[in-house]
């Protein structure tokens, strides 16, 4: 047990002072306890780094200079960056800013260890290869030592995952798995497993896909093997080489790895997927009392940090006492939220530009994007047809940010007007979650020009049919004249009609892209009804 | 070399200066505390004189288990052991968690105040777990913020996993499964009472020509013919492990060939019973409502497919998109090298033995490894060596107008793809 307890307090005004004189004359302190801590982007003010502070918390006060910091991320699951109605300053994650942390860490002198336990992607199809193939290129930009894979990952094509990953000439790669290979486990596409050294330790990183993802996957171009049986193979490659601390990226459940982390207690790191949305403050101890189990939550929203210290003063907090290693060391962790303390990078600004513009170029049909038949089966007419006769809603809509909502992609630094992905909120007839026109919704600007921006018949369905018979276009009965107008009527009046209109715009104001969004809140910012008109 | 100050100097001169602010400076008052934590003890400054001391019985809140959509609250108490007032302030919340109750932002010296959080558990969304946070600030200075969690596991009236199904790389006569556990947590199991595939969406053709016949369309949309469906009842062992499960299915898809090339996205449609669930919690779980009092619940989920040929290729300078290998411009001097996978599926695939038939430039040089099988043998992979040696002639096949591009044409010995071209963009400048 180590005490440290003096033996009554001791006034220390003139040391106190004798120390910040020393501090003046002498300047800031370089001792091993650090000059500073990596709490913010290289480029971000005191007062920016305050507000976020104030919001999500302080990182890595009291922090000594560590041997070795291991910064894990993971489940991107697609989210290369931030986005949202209410203003990238308020959501957390992205490339960019995961970036500006590392670079943060580097800059404070802290020798750096950056892993990633995988599923960059979330979806299958064309947008989501090229989206892998734009963050394996960020990922070796940032300089990653050990890159896992999802399951989200591995459905893609092998060829696209072998030209995202594999090593090229004499630049190796980051990407590695101990149980799944691609076209084999011999091939030497990937390693097995990644050794770095850092601040004098050498680490050895496993990675694995946990049996139960494994059979979810059907892509016949994997040679898979149980996680166990990898893991006794590659651990023993590890110890043999003579790491001091072994890492484990397991993209498991919780429950799968910490069986894995009881069957190799020699893993004193174990990254686990799923867990909750957000990872816990601080991460729970793995086999008694040593190792620990890191969660990282979901979306690349968090980035978890762990310090390995030979003393354990170091390693300890107000409300955590260090956490033991299986060799002797101890861990200090923090919890970073990758928000705009960080600010941006160049580089992943311009990689994230250069993923946009490889959508454009492809465009929808390069993308391979689907269509789905409107559930009414009807044909959407524009919000200028409704504009003749429901004269005062298409003004009150006309100054609502909805009738600008396209305008706001083609603004946007880089533009994301050719992102399905961003696309299907902002223009009509698209199904938003799942990021495809139904027939005869927005394609381009050039090609459905009056299908652009967040309009009318996103929430009163497709109006083509009603707007003919209304123009005379269409000679109907009044009988299916009358039906047509009642299929696009809308009420918040009755708890049926509220609960199917505030539905309606949770597909797109979702708790990803609209956190604060509350439909009174909201509301009166477009209140229309039929006495308008 | 320029001597620095004597250090005797530099510490008389800031020993003087030092009692100076020291006597001068409150802040310099300080103490050493230890502070206990488990087994573990850290020494701590702090100022002398009179502070807040809060204390919190807890800071982490397990609620158990809640329905998806349900709303809870919690209070947390702040005592302040200390002997100056603790000032509270709200910090950010996570997006579903929201603090309700810092109505009192000023503890009196021991007195107790509660923090009250409200929650709404992965509303619209998937059951799971559970954890969102709330940050306190407080003016102690030992614990300047605490982070409030509520965490817990939350559940809704189903749970599909995985919440769909992917092929990835099927060829055009394959028979291939794939499956999906569906777990209900109704007062008993579910009864299926029908399983499809649908036809439901492909790739833009001209989607924009509009129709006079609009309402015909509406018909259902049929069953896919390229894909098969069945559910078989999970039996009790198969969900025991998940708490609250009642219930639930396997479902099955099997391709059915021929199917065509290129990629497919249709819908699984589950129709199921959740006897004696809350309707309104289903809705909010994403299942459709029942069309008749008798009927059940649909769900959707989606099926992807991407049906290639006979023979693909992979490699790191492999473009897949272009279908293009990408040696870009070499050295003569160092010249270049690299490898591709030749990949081959299919009932013909033990046939393939490729034999390579020409070469641009003939300076390059294809080294043809021997077919592995991958995994249980449904993919076979040829190694591809590719090199263009050191001292190479110079040449230019990128593609431009200066050279066309090179290539290598193989003898596939495939009976429905004989042969194979690949182009190659390279150069060799001296």
């Amino acid at each position: 047990m180590v005490n440290t307890v003096l033996p009554s307090p001791v006034r220390l005004s003139s040391l106190l002072g004798l120390l910040l004189s020393m501090m003046v004359l002498t300047g800031p302190a370089t001792a091993d306890t650090g000059s500073r801590v990596p709490d913010r982007g290289p480029e971000t003010s005191e007062a920016v780094a305050e507000t976020f502070r104030q919001k999500n918390g302080s990182v890595f006060v009291g922090w000594s200079r560590p041997q070795a910091l291991l910064v894990i991320t993971g489940e991107l699951n697609g989210y290369i960056e931030p986005c949202g109605c209410t203003g990238k300053e308020n959501q957390k994650g992205g490339l960019s800013r995961r970036q500006n942390l590392l670079r943060a860490v580097t800059a404070a002198g802290w020798p750096l260890v950056s892993v990633d336990l995988g599923n960059q992607v979330r979806r299958f199809g064309r947008q989501a290869e090229v989206k892998f193939q734009s963050v394996a290129d960020g990922l070796r930009e940032m300089g990653y030592a050990a890159v896992g894979f999802g399951p989200e990952d591995l459905r893609l094509p092998a060829e696209e995952l072998i030209a995202a990953v594999a090593a090229v000439g004499d630049q190796g790669t980051p990407f590695a798995s101990s149980n799944v290979g691609l076209l084999g486990l011999d091939t030497g596409l990937t390693p097995r497993f990644q050794i770095v050294e850092a601040g004098g330790l050498k680490i050895g990183i496993a990675s694995v896909l946990g049996d139960s993802e494994v059979d979810t996957i059907r892509n016949d171009s994997l040679e898979m093997i149980p996680a166990a049986e990898a893991l006794g193979e590659v651990s023993q490659q590890l110890s043999a080489a003579g790491c001091d601390h072994q890492v484990l990226l397991s993209y498991a459940s919780p429950e799968e790895s910490r069986r894995l982390a009881a069957a190799f207690p020699q893993f004193d790191v174990v990254v686990t997927a799923g867990g909750a949305d957000e990872p816990p403050m601080i991460p729970p101890q793995l086999n008694s009392d040593t190792g620990v189990l890191v969660e990282l939550g979901h979306k690349g929203m968090f980035a978890v940090a762990i310090g390995f210290y030979d003393d354990p003063l170091a390693a300890a907090t107000a409300v955590q006492p260090p956490m033991k290693t299986s060799s002797g060391r101890f861990l200090r962790t923090q919890r970073v939220p990758l928000d705009a303390r960080w600010g941006e990078s160049d580089e992943m600004i311009r990689l994230l530009g250069s993923y946009q513009v490889q959508l454009e170029t492809l465009g929808l049909q390069g993308l391979k994007v689907g269509t789905s038949r409107h559930p009414s089966g009807r044909r959407f007419a524009g919000s200028q047809a409704c504009a003749d006769c429901h004269t005062t809603a298409y003004e009150i809509w006309k100054e609502s940010p909805h009738a600008t909502a396209l305008t706001t992609l083609e603004e946007a630094d880089p533009q994301r007007d050719h992102d399905p992905e961003c696309l299907s909120c902002h223009v009509v007839g698209w199904v938003p979650q799942k990021f495809e026109p139904y027939e005869g919704g927005f394609l381009s600007q050039a090609e459905t020009p009056q299908l652009a921006h967040q309009g009318c018949e996103n929430c009163h369905g497709p109006a083509a049919a009603h707007a003919a018979v209304e123009a005379g276009d269409v000679i109907a009965s009044e009988v299916e004249r009358d039906r047509l107008r009642s299929e696009l009527a809308m009420t918040i009046d009755t708890p049926e009609g509220r609960k199917r209109t505030i539905n309606n715009c949770l597909e797109c104001h979702d708790l990803d892209n609209s956190p604060a969004f509350d439909f009174d809140d909201y509301w009166p910012a477009v209140a229309h009804s039929e006495e308008d008109e | 070399m320029r001597r620095g100050p004597n250090a005797w100097i530099v510490a008389g001169v800031a020993a003087a200066v030092g009692a100076t602010i020291g006597g001068a400076t409150a802040v310099s008052e300080l103490v050493l505390q230890p502070l206990q934590i488990g087994e573990m003890s850290i020494v701590t400054a702090l100022p002398s004189g009179p502070a807040p001391k809060l204390v919190t019985p807890e800071i982490t809140y397990d609620f158990d288990r809640m329905i998806v959509g349900e709303k809870g609250t919690h209070e947390f108490a702040f005592t302040n052991n200390g002997k100056a007032t603790l000032e509270l302030s709200k910090g950010a919340t996570s997006c579903k968690c929201t603090i309700s109750g810092l109505e009192q932002t000023s503890i009196a010296p021991g007195e107790t105040a509660s923090v009250k959080l409200e929650w709404t558990a992965n509303p619209g969304g998937p059951g799971g777990d559970f954890r969102q946070t709330a940050l306190i600030l407080t003016n102690d200075p030992l614990r300047p913020e605490v982070t409030l969690t509520i965490q817990g596991k939350s559940f809704a009236m189903w749970d599909p996993f995985p919440s769909g199904l992917v092929f990835t790389d099927l060829q055009t006569d394959a028979v291939a499964s794939a499956t999906a556990k569906v777990i209900t947590y109704g007062a008993r199991p579910p009864e299926v009472l029908s399983v499809r595939v649908s036809e439901e969406s492909n790739v833009v053709t001209n989607p924009v020509e509009q129709s006079d016949d609009e309402v015909a369309r509406a018909a259902e949309v049929p069953a896919s013919p390229y894909f098969s469906a069945t559910a078989a009842p999970l039996s009790e062992a198969e969900f025991a492990s998940v708490a609250g499960a009642s219930g639930g299915f396997l479902v099955t898809v099997t391709t059915v060939p021929p199917l065509p090339i290129g990629p497919r996205t249709n819908q699984l449609e589950l129709l199921f019973t959740i006897p004696e669930a809350n309707a309104d919690t289903v809705a909010d779980s994403g299942l459709i409502p029942p069309k008749e009092p008798e009927g059940g619940w649909l769900a959707k989920l989606t099926v992807q497919a991407n049906v290639v040929g006979p023979l693909s290729l992979a490699g790191a300078q492999w473009d897949a998109t272009r279908e293009i290998v990408r040696m870009g411009s070499l050295s003569t001097a160092t010249g270049g090298k690299t490898k591709l996978f030749l990949t081959a599926k299919g009932e013909h695939r033990g046939t393939v033995r490729p034999m390579v038939k020409e070469v641009v430039p003939a300076s390059m040089q294809v080294d043809i490894g021997e077919p592995t099988a991958i995994g249980d043998g449904v993919v076979m992979r040829i190694p591809l060596s590719i090199s263009i040696p050191a001292g190479s002639p110079t040449c230019n096949h990128l593609g431009s107008q200066q050279g066309g591009l090179g290539r290598i044409v193989l003898e596939t010995g495939h009976p429905e793809v004989p042969e194979l071209t690949i182009p190659v963009r390279v150069a060799v400048s001296p």
